[in-house]
Parts: C-alpha cells; structure tokens; sequence
C-alpha cells in the first residue's frame, strides 16, 4: 500500500467512525408504548416497537412501516401533533398512536421553532427537558440571512417569542415605510399611513386604533416592528394573527385598503395587503393570486379569489380543499332512518339518522363518510341494526362553469391521497383554469366569473399619464445636497390625476463602479392619494437618483402576464453632503474689531473700556468659522434671571457673522450670560455650539458714595458751607450734610476728577477710595473698574471717602494775660487756646481758652502823654525818635511807628516803644522784641512765610490791636499762628529802676 | 345885730391876728440871722482846711524833692512822716483792690535807685482776701529759675465760677491761698488781680517764712494852718504800669478779621 493509499484508509475509517457515532446519536430505541427519549427529537412513539429518528419522512415509524396520515382534529385526547420544526428536514404531518391505544401511549411535545415563512410564534416546548427562556435556546438554525431575536414581554408566562430577524426593520432602516434594499434585508410591507408606532416596545395599543380585520379591533401589546401586532392572550385575535399582516389605524381604513364591504357581506374579514393579482376585475379588491383566506370565512361559490394559494406543485389534500355550496340529498341519507342532522366536515359529510336498533329501541346513529380516514362509512352502535345509514358515501361533485372548472378527485381514495385517485389530476383540485382577457373584450371569459356576464370597458385600459416629482427635482449637475446629519429624506410627488392611475411604485437607485443602477428602493404605494415616501439611510457623499413609475392596474385581470405603466417619471437627483458644518469660534471684539480678550476673572462685560466707543459701550460678538459653506450663524444667550435668548440668523461675510451688542436698557438682563455661537450652512445644517463665554451686559452705572471726614481726628465733617456741590467731572452729588455723606452714579471705566465749590473754602482735601476688598487707599482721581467694584454682580457700588483738611484763618496765639476792653476775635482753631498759660478776658468775642473771664479787667488807659510826662519830661527816662530798630533800648517816644525790620535785644536789656499814633507791623518783620504801646491802633497784616514771633507786650490804651497777618502758604495756619505774642516777664525786671518807684497812689488824711 | 356891734366884736380878732403874725415873722427873721452866722464860720473853716490841705500836699513835695519832713512858712507848718512798707511778716494792699486792679506784692527787694536788687524772699505765703471776698484772683508770680525770667500764672474762685477754668478750691475759710509752691529763692514778684469783686489783699508769712522785702514807702503829711490839720498820704511803691503784667492789653478791641 502506497503512501497514499494509507492516507485514504485512515479517511475512510475516520469518516466510519464519525459516521458510526452520528447513527449512535442520532438514532434511539423506541418500545411500544413508550416514548422515545427527549434527546431524540423529532421523534414520536408510535404503538410498534422501532427505531427513533430523523431518517427523512420516515419520522418517527420504524422503518419499514408505513407513514400514516395524520388527521389533526383527529386525535384523542391528550394527543397532539407535531408541527413543522424547521429543522433539516420537514415532517409534514406529526404522527398519531393508533386509536384506542390511548393509555399506553403518551405523545411528547416537541417544541416547535420560528418558521422561517411565518417568523413570529410563541412556544412553550421544552428543550431537553427545559423551557427556554431565550430564544438562543432554540439554536440557530435558521435560513441564511435571518436569525433569531427575542421578543421578550409579547408571550404569555412560560413562553417565549421567538421571531424572523429582520435587519431592516430591526436596525430602524425600514421606518415610514422604506423599503431597504437586497442587502438581507426585507421590508416587504410597509408602515400604514396612520400608524407609525416606531420602536417603542411599551406602547400600548389601544382597541380603536388596530384593525388587521376590518370589524375587529384588537386588543394587545404593540409590537417592536412597525405594522405587526402581537395580539396578548386572551384577546379575540389570540393565536391566529398572521404574522406580517397589515394593521390599519381605522375600520374605515381597513376597508378602504382591503376589503370591499360594498361587494360583500362578509362579518369576519380578514386584512392584508392589497396585492396586484392576477384575480379578475370583480375580484381583485380582496385577494390576490397566492394569497389565503381565513380558514373560517364562509365562503361563496362565486368568491374565486378566495381560494388557497395555487400550489406549483399542488398537493391534493385538505389542505388544498376547498369547499363549495353543497349539501347532499337528505332525502337519500337515511335508507331506514329518518334523517336527523347534517355535519359538514369540510367537503365530506357526516349524518345521524334516527332509527331503531337491534332491540327495537330508538337510536340515533351517526351516519356518512370518514374519508379522510378512510373509516368505514358508518360506524354503527353494535347494538344498532344495520341499514339504518344509506351507504353512501358523499364527495364534492365536479362544479362546473364556463369559465373554471373546479374538478373533484374521483377514484378511489388512497391513504396517500383522500380525494384523488392518483397523483396526475389535471387540473387539480382547487386549481383554477388559465383564462386570458383581453383588453375591449367582455368578461364573458373572465376567470373565476361563471356567469360570465360581466363586461370591461376600454377607458381605463392603457398606460396612465406619467408622473411629476415635487421634490428633489433637482439634476443631476446640481444634485440637492442634504446635510450630513440627514440620513433619510422624503420624496414627494404630485398626484396623478390620470384615472388611469391605480398607483406607484418609486425607485431608487445609485451607481457603483462596476455596478450601475443599483436600485436602493422599490416601492409602491398602496394607492394612487399617497404622494410621499421616504429613502432608507443614505450613504454621504453618494449621489442617487429617483423616479416614480405610475401603473394601472384596474383591469389587470384581462391581462395576466402584464401591467400597463406610464413609464419613468423625470429623475431627480440628491445627495447626502460628505462633511459635516464645523463649530466656528466665538469672540468678543471692540468697535474697532479688536479681540477683547476676557478679564482677570475670565469673564467680560460690556462696560470694559475696550467696549467704549464714544459715550457707547457696543460689544461686536464675532462668530468665525472657517466652513465655506456656513452662511449664518446664532448666539444664544443664557443666565438664570431670564429666558435663553437667541439672535441671529447673522449671515457670515468674509467667515465672520458680527453681532453688536449694546445695552438698551430691555433687551438684556443683569445677570451674566453664558453665550454660545453655531452656524448653520446651506445645507440648513447646524453646528456644534462654540465654547461658552460669560458675558454681562449692564448700564455700567455705578453708585458712589462716602461719607466726609475732618482730617484732623476722622470724625464726621459737618461744615459744608463752603463745600457744596461736589462733582465728580460735571455729575452733581448729593450731599446729606446731616449725616455728612453723599451719593449718586457714575459710569463704569469713567475716570473722575473731584471737586468741590471752593468759593470761600480755603483748605485741602483728598480722598480714599475703597477696593473690592474694603481697603481704602488714597486716590486723586476716581477710577471706576473692576478693582473697586465687581462687574459682575446684581449691584454695583463703589465707596470714596472724602477727607478734609479746611485752610484755618490766620490767627494769632500768646502765652500771656489779654485783657481787652471790647471784644476778641481771633480765628484761632476749636482746639487751641488764644493764651497757652495766661487769662484772656473780654467783653465779648470768641474767647477760647482754658482761663477765660467775659468782662472788662483792663484797668489801663494811659496813653502816650502819661508816659511821655511821667517818664520823659518828669524821671528824663527815654527818647524820642521817627523810628526804632535793632539796637534800640529804653523807652522810645515816637509819633508814628511803621516797623518793617526786626527788632531785638539782649536778655538784660529793656525796651519800650510808646508812639502817639498807630503801630504798623510789616509782612517782612518776623521778630519784634520789648514793649509797644500806641494810643491808636497796632496793625499786624499781610502774608508770609515767616511766623511773627513778638517777644513782649502789645499795649493799645485806647484803640484796636488788628492782626489779620497769616501765612502765604496757607496750611500753615491750620497749624500755627501767624503772630506769635510771647510774654517777656524779664522787661519787667530790666526795667530802670526808676520808672518802678512811682507813686502808686494817695489818699487825703483825716 | 347891727353892724356897729359886728365891728365891736371884730376888732380883738384883728390884734390877735397882728400879734400872731408878728411872732411867725420874728421868728422867721431870727432862724435866718442865725443860718447866716454859721454859713460864715463854715466858709473860714473851709479855707483854713484847704490851706493845710495844700501846705500838707505840698509838704509831700517837698519831702520827695527834699527829703526834709519839716518845714513852716507863715501862718503854717507842714511835718512829713514816712514809714516803710514790708520788711515784715506781713503786707497788705492798705486799701481794697478793685476787680481789674493788680496788686504787686514785692519778693525781692530793690536797690535805692529802684533796680531789682538779689535778695529773694523764700517760704510759703499766704495770700487773705476779705472774708467776703465773692470774686476771684488772679495771681502772677515772677521768678528767675537761674538763666532767665519766667512767670506763672493762676486764678483762684471762690464761692462762684467767675473765672472759667480757675482753681475752684483753692480758698480755705478764711479766704486764704497758700502758696507752698513758690521757689525757694529767686522769687520775684507776686502781681495779685481781684476779679469780678474788690478786696483787700494781705500777704503774711503764715510765722514760717522770713520777712518780706521793702515794698516801698508810706509818706504822710500833716498841714497846720490857722490851726486847722489836713493830712495827705502817699504810698509810694515800686511799681509797673500794668500792662506790662499782660501780653496784650487793649483799650479798644483785638480783632483778627
């Protein structure tokens, strides 16, 4: 043996022994009575002992044995059928125990699967034991392209709902009735107009909304396909609901898409999809050509279209029967009975007649054929005689017409076929003859018409009118374009007016290299009203084209191998844009265009002194975007004390879409806003929104306020006599001079001088203003920004203090005794006293000082001659002279004094100046040493820098003393005295000698 | 009755009434001769007074030009007597001192020609007013601390507020003020001002301290003329015009407008 050889053989035994080991599993032992074991599926007991398996049609017999019919209805009890499970193979009828053998055998009830046809059924059939509780549990083995899905909640408790996959429907492609292409994918029916359930599994149907028969609402859950339902346990329509019919919103729109009541009376009529069909003009309003009736709709002879689907290969069967008004003779049912009553058991008859038994007693016994069992026709009471039944047996009889011919199978029946005698009946039972109607013909032919008396005219024969689209209409140079987030679009058409019109059909189509005209959508409408349909999801950047073919179909029947259509409507063309808008980005500009970028808190608002454009704050919100094809854009606008606004549209120039900005005084709340900018482009697509900006939009008015404060000790200023108004450039305060504060607005980014009426007001004052932390700092100017108040707060408020220093007038000061005759004045401040040791006595006056008496303690009135008596001419003391100076001691008389210059002199040295007129003290003396005595006045005036500093006495005997002398540089006098009187007790002591030894007084003796 | 009997009757009432009158003017006649004699004795008693007024005035002229304390002339004589003021335990102003009048009291003695002389008086003082003194005093006290003059002042109330800010307990009941705070040497000069009342000032060294320095002189001068006196005295003090006690001191007004 070659090498080869070898390798073939150890094959040949591998595939034995697998083979060996699938025959093992596949294959089980089954007893009579017993039932084969759960893990031979698809395998029945049957009453005689064999072989379990899935040997083909052999089913569950032994082989050898022949396969036995079944007869549903004709089970006992606690029998059941086994359906079509789908699997490789297909049992065409389950198997039955034998009658009579009820006790023994037990039918196990194989679960069933989602057909591949009907897709949809709930089963309760456990699996190797187990009720599943998925439908992955029922494997996978379905047809290629379809899978299995749960439709968890539709099936009762303990049951489960396993239903065709559809891609199309499934992935949402197939919504508002799109029919999805040959992609796997089988949107065969379409959404009804009304009823657009969508996805939502919780939905809940209500009873006025679903027909799927035209009299019956249903009652039940909606399901997660659009168009079917899913009738719940209990309902009218439980059970028998056929998959993939059609529901309608209304009664009256069942009728009007499907049945006809005007034709037919019909209580329980059953809805589906109205189908071009080969049926005849009287006909083609219910069903067409391969499509079933209710099983239990009572039927008419004449009612040809409702038939069972015609077979290519037909069987003949009960499946295929079909019934027709018939009744056998009663009269020759009974031969020696009476006829009691009449089972019709669809095409075979059963009776009882009345009769007498074997005993003589009275007896009904059941008459009349089992065919399909091929029992014996009358299965008498043994007790019963018989001849009580006739004998006959009753078949359909051949029906006969001119236009159809309805054959009966007659011949002997055979367990394989019930009715036919052999397998070549032609036509078969329940096949309609081929009938051919031409156009201008009279239905004398018609099919399925046996009167044939009908006739069909010629108007509505021929192609109808071509239809125009509405929309896109466009070229194909100029294809509409969507946006790219629109993946579905409508197409809409105008009616056709055409009676000839009976409805469309749409297409789609696209071209691929290599593979022109694929068609995306073949559609058609229900009806000529329905002008709208819409694609299913369009790839971007493909272009597509569509057209609408309108078609008559009103007497389709004349012509069985074709319809009339009015041909291609013009296309139009359309794409879905490949690029998406982009975002643009978002700017707050000045006037001038500049980007003002946001402040230390990140943020702006409209009172930033970038924003100023004259006495206007205008912001220009910029939205740029780099897509060429954006042609607007939006802001919006949001904050929590408002509505969201939202401007625009704003066309875009030059990528830029500007929206000004100004505060007038409505339009806008306080609280800051957080804007965002999209755009939209020509294809009405919008964007992304920008980043978010916070933007406050206000008056800018700022309240200002303070109070006034005395510089010397901070306590409130009171005094504002000369102070009033204050402004700031030319805004007037209010001023509460009781409570010394002020208040009013001002502008924010403004820069303020402040100033006050200074018409009599001689002094200095400053002022601090408060940051936003509550410091206050020395400021010239008022500058209102975010360092003394938050922008962005509901309130705006800045705080300026103002801190005056008043100019005090000159005054003078002593340390000695005044004693005046008259009055003082002397504008010496509250806080200074005119003596700073001695008394200060007057009549009247502002006499301020520690030691002070109101009232008159001048006991001087000697003037010039006194002393120039007393101590010139009698004591020869002192001098007369026209001047004095430095140097100058003793006593001086002169006329008048004008002293211009300093006058000093030694510690130890004495001088007295005694003038007869006025003294007059220069602005350029600043020392003046000894004694001054004037019988006019002594005048101390003018300005200077220099302190006078009078180191002596002043002494007018009759007159005033007047000093108004103060400082040039005024602030001085808040401080100092202008002239200075200092008391000098030494000139008492370097007085001469002999101007002390006086007389001091005299009295006359007793 | 008849007209005869009428005038009968009449005629005795008529030298009553004569008589009656004559008595009223007689002594009407004699008051006025004796008015006129005792107008004419008080007019010679007048002139004698006033010729020893001025012989007595004259003679203190002549005392100070002199320094001679007698002297006649016809018909008169004059004698001066003078008596040294201080230089004792106690001085006094003599007479009250009016409210505005200051009162030096001397603590330094002085020499002949009337300068400032070096000896200084050193202990407390008591200054007296009246005892019903009601106004207050101002007291100056001038003093040398060693390089230069200085001087202090206070003012003392008593039972009311005269003066704003004065002393208001510095009397005791026998409204007296002492001094224990005076320099213990170089003492100058105390310038004691009633206020508001007049008083009588004394000054006494309450028997602790040493005598007070000459305050000056008292000069009296009797005139005789025709037998009739007329003293004159004179005190005669060293003193300051008061002003000089003052840094200003105005007759009129001190005004700064």
């Amino acid at each position: 043996m070659n090498f080869f050889k070898k390798i073939l053989f150890i094959l040949a035994l591998l595939l034995f022994f697998i083979g060996g080991v699938k025959n093992s599993l596949a294959y089980g032992t089954c007893s009579k009575n017993s039932k084969c074991q759960p893990s031979n599926e698809g395998c029945v007991s049957s009453s005689l002992a064999g072989v379990c398996g899935f040997s083909g049609n052999t089913g569950c017999a032994k082989a050898g044995y022949p396969y036995q019919a079944c007869n549903p209805t004709g089970c006992a009890n606690g029998y059941t059928t086994v359906s079509n499970d789908n699997m490789a193979h297909t049992i065409s009828c389950g198997c039955c125990s034998n009658t009579g053998d009820t006790s023994a055998d037990t039918i196990v009830c194989y679960r069933k699967t989602c057909s591949q046809a009907e897709g949809t059924s709930c089963y309760d059939s456990p699996v190797n034991g187990v009720v599943p509780t998925s439908c992955s549990q029922y494997g996978t083995s379905y047809a290629p392209g379809f899978d299995y899905v749960a439709r968890d909640g539709t099936c009762p408790t303990n049951k489960i709902c396993c239903e065709k996959l559809d891609l199309c429907k499934d992935s949402g492609m197939c919504l508002n009735g799109i029919n999805c292409g040959a992609d796997g994918c089988s949107c065969t029916t379409t959404k009804g107009i009304a009823w657009n359930l969508g996805y939502d599994s919780s939905r809940t149907c209500t009873s006025t909304q679903k027909f799927w028969k035209c009299n019956t609402a249903m009652n039940g859950t909606c399901g997660s396909t659009n168009d079917y339902y899913f009738p719940s346990e209990g309902s009218p329509q439980y059970g028998p609901a056929p998959n993939y019919t059609k529901i309608w919103s209304t009664q009256a729109e069942c009728e009007l898409n499907c049945c006809d009541l005007s034709k037919n009376n019909w209580t329980d009529r059953q809805c589906v999809k109205k189908q071009p069909s080969s049926c005849s003009n009287a006909d083609s309003h219910c069903l067409g050509v391969g499509y079933t009736q209710d099983a239990t709709s009572t039927t008419t002879a004449n009612d040809t279209c409702h038939g069972k689907k015609v077979d290519t290969t037909p069987t003949c069967g009960i499946a295929n029967n079909h019934s027709f008004s018939f009744t056998p003779p009663i009269s020759s049912l009974c031969s020696n009975g009476t006829f009691n009553s009449l089972t019709d058991h669809g095409g075979a008859w059963t009776w009882a007649c009345n009769g007498t038994n074997d005993c003589g007693a009275s007896k009904t016994v059941n008459c009349g054929t089992d065919a399909i069992n091929n029992l014996p026709e009358c299965t008498c009471d043994s007790s019963i005689a018989a001849g009580v039944c006739s004998g006959h047996t009753f078949n359909q009889p051949a029906v006969t017409g001119n236009c159809k011919t309805k054959f009966d199978c007659p011949g002997t029946k055979t367990a394989v076929n019930a009715y036919c005698s052999s397998g070549s009946c032609s036509p078969q039972c329940g096949q309609w003859n081929n009938a051919t109607c031409l156009p201008g013909n009279d239905c004398g032919t018609q099919c399925g018409n046996l009167s044939c008396g009908g006739s069909c005219g010629t108007s509505d024969t021929g192609s109808p009118g071509m239809t125009t689209l509405s929309s896109p209409v466009e070229t194909i140079i100029s294809p509409k374009v969507y946006a790219s987030g629109v993946s579905v679009v409508s197409l809409n058409w105008l009616k056709n007016s055409d009676s000839k019109a009976s409805y469309y059909n749409i297409g789609v189509w696209h071209d691929e290299p290599g593979k022109p005209d694929i068609r995306d959508l073949d559609f058609d409408t229900s009806d000529i009203n329905t002008v709208s349909t819409k694609t299913g999801f369009l790839t971007p950047g493909v272009l597509y084209r569509w057209g609408v073919n309108t078609k008559n179909i009103t007497c389709l029947g004349y012509i069985y191998s074709g319809i009339y259509e009015s041909g291609w409507s013009t296309l139009g063309y359309f794409k879905r844009s490949e690029t998406s808008i982009t975002t643009p980005t978002l700017t707050f500009n000045n006037f001038i265009g500049e980007v003002v970028p946001p402040d230390s808190t990140d943020k702006n608002h409209i009172c930033q002194s970038e924003f100023k454009n004259g006495t206007d704050q205008i912001i220009s919100v910029i939205a740029t975007s780099s897509d060429t094809n954006a042609v607007s854009a939006y802001l919006r606008m949001n904050n929590n004390s408002s509505n969201p606004l939202l401007i625009g549209p704003v066309s875009y120039i030059n990528n830029k879409a500007i929206f000004p900005i100004k505060d007038d005084g409505s339009s806008y709340t306080s609280d800051p806003y957080n804007v965002v900018a999209y755009s939209v482009n020509n294809l009405g697509e919008t964007s992304p929104d920008s980043g978010s900006k916070v933007l406050k939009i206000w008056n800018c008015e700022v309240g200002v306020g303070g109070s006034f404060k005395k510089g010397i000790d901070n306590n409130p200023f009171t005094d504002f006599t000369n102070l009033t108004p204050l402004k700031f450039n030319e805004i007037t305060m209010n001023i509460d001079e009781l409570n010394s504060n002020y208040n009013g607005i001002l502008i924010f980014g403004n820069t303020y001088n402040y100033s006050f009426k200074k018409n009599n007001f001689k002094g200095t004052s400053s002022m601090e203003v408060s940051d936003i932390n509550g410091y206050f700092t020395p400021k010239d100017k008022l500058l209102i920004d975010s360092n003394i108040t938050n922008p962005y707060l509901q309130t705006h408020t800045v705080s300026a203090n103002f801190i005056l220093y008043p100019y005090s007038d000159p005054w003078w000061q002593t340390d000695g005794n005044v004693l005046v005759k008259n009055e003082i004045k002397n504008n010496i401040p509250s806080d200074k006293n005119i003596s700073t040791r001695g008394l200060v006595a007057a009549t009247a006056g502002n006499i301020t000082n520690n030691l002070s008496f109101v009232g008159d303690l001048n006991d001087n009135n000697n003037g010039y001659e006194y002393f120039y008596k007393n101590y010139y001419v009698n004591l020869g003391q002192g001098v007369t002279a026209t001047t004095v100076g430095t140097g100058q001691t003793g006593v001086v008389f002169i006329q008048d004094l004008d002293i211009n210059n300093d006058i000093t002199i030694n510690n130890d040295q004495f001088l007295m100046v005694v003038v007869k007129g006025n003294i007059n003290i220069g602005v350029g003396v600043s020392k003046i040493d000894g004694i001054y005595v004037a019988n006019g006045n002594i005048n101390i005036n003018g300005k200077s820098d220099q302190q006078l500093n009078i180191n002596g006495s002043l002494y007018s005997s009759i007159n005033s003393i007047n000093i108004t002398r103060g400082f040039t540089t005024e602030s001085k006098n808040n401080t100092d005295p202008a002239v200075n009187i200092k008391y000098n007790p030494g000139l008492l002591f370097t007085m001469p000698g002999k101007l002390m030894k006086v007389l001091s007084g005299w009295k006359q003796g007793i | 009755m008849n007209i005869l009997n009428i005038r009968k009757k009449s005629g005795g009432q008529v030298v009553l009434i004569v008589l009656l009158a004559s008595a009223v003017l007689l002594t009407l006649g004699l008051s006025v001769s004796k008015k006129a004699t005792t107008d004419v004795k008080i007019d010679t008693d007048q002139e004698l007074l006033k010729k020893a007024f001025n012989s007595a005035e004259s003679g203190i002229d002549y005392f100070l030009g002199t320094g001679k304390t007698n002297y006649t002339e016809t018909k008169s004589t004059v004698k001066v007597d003078v008596k040294s003021v201080g230089v004792s335990a106690s001085i006094d102003s003599g007479t009250k001192i009016s409210s505005g009048n200051p009162f030096l009291f001397w603590l330094v003695d002085h020499f002949p020609n009337g300068d400032i002389g070096a000896s200084y008086y050193k202990g407390t003082v008591n200054l007296c007013a009246d005892s019903s003194f009601n106004g207050a005093l101002k007291i100056d006290y001038y003093y040398n601390d060693g390089s230069s003059y200085k001087v202090l002042t206070r003012v003392y109330n008593t039972g009311t507020n005269t003066v704003i800010g004065a002393i208001q307990d510095g009397f005791n009941s026998i409204k007296c003020i002492t001094l224990t705070d005076l320099l213990n040497g170089n003492s100058l000069l105390l310038a004691v001002m009633p206020i508001g009342d007049q008083t009588k000032l004394t000054l006494n060294n309450g028997g602790l301290g040493q005598d007070f320095p000459l305050q000056g002189q008292d000069i009296t001068s009797t005139g005789n003329v025709g037998g009739v006196n007329s003293q004159v005295k004179v005190s005669k003090r060293y003193k300051v015009p008061s002003f000089m006690l003052n840094s200003i001191t105005a007759g009129g007004s001190v005004l700064n407008q």
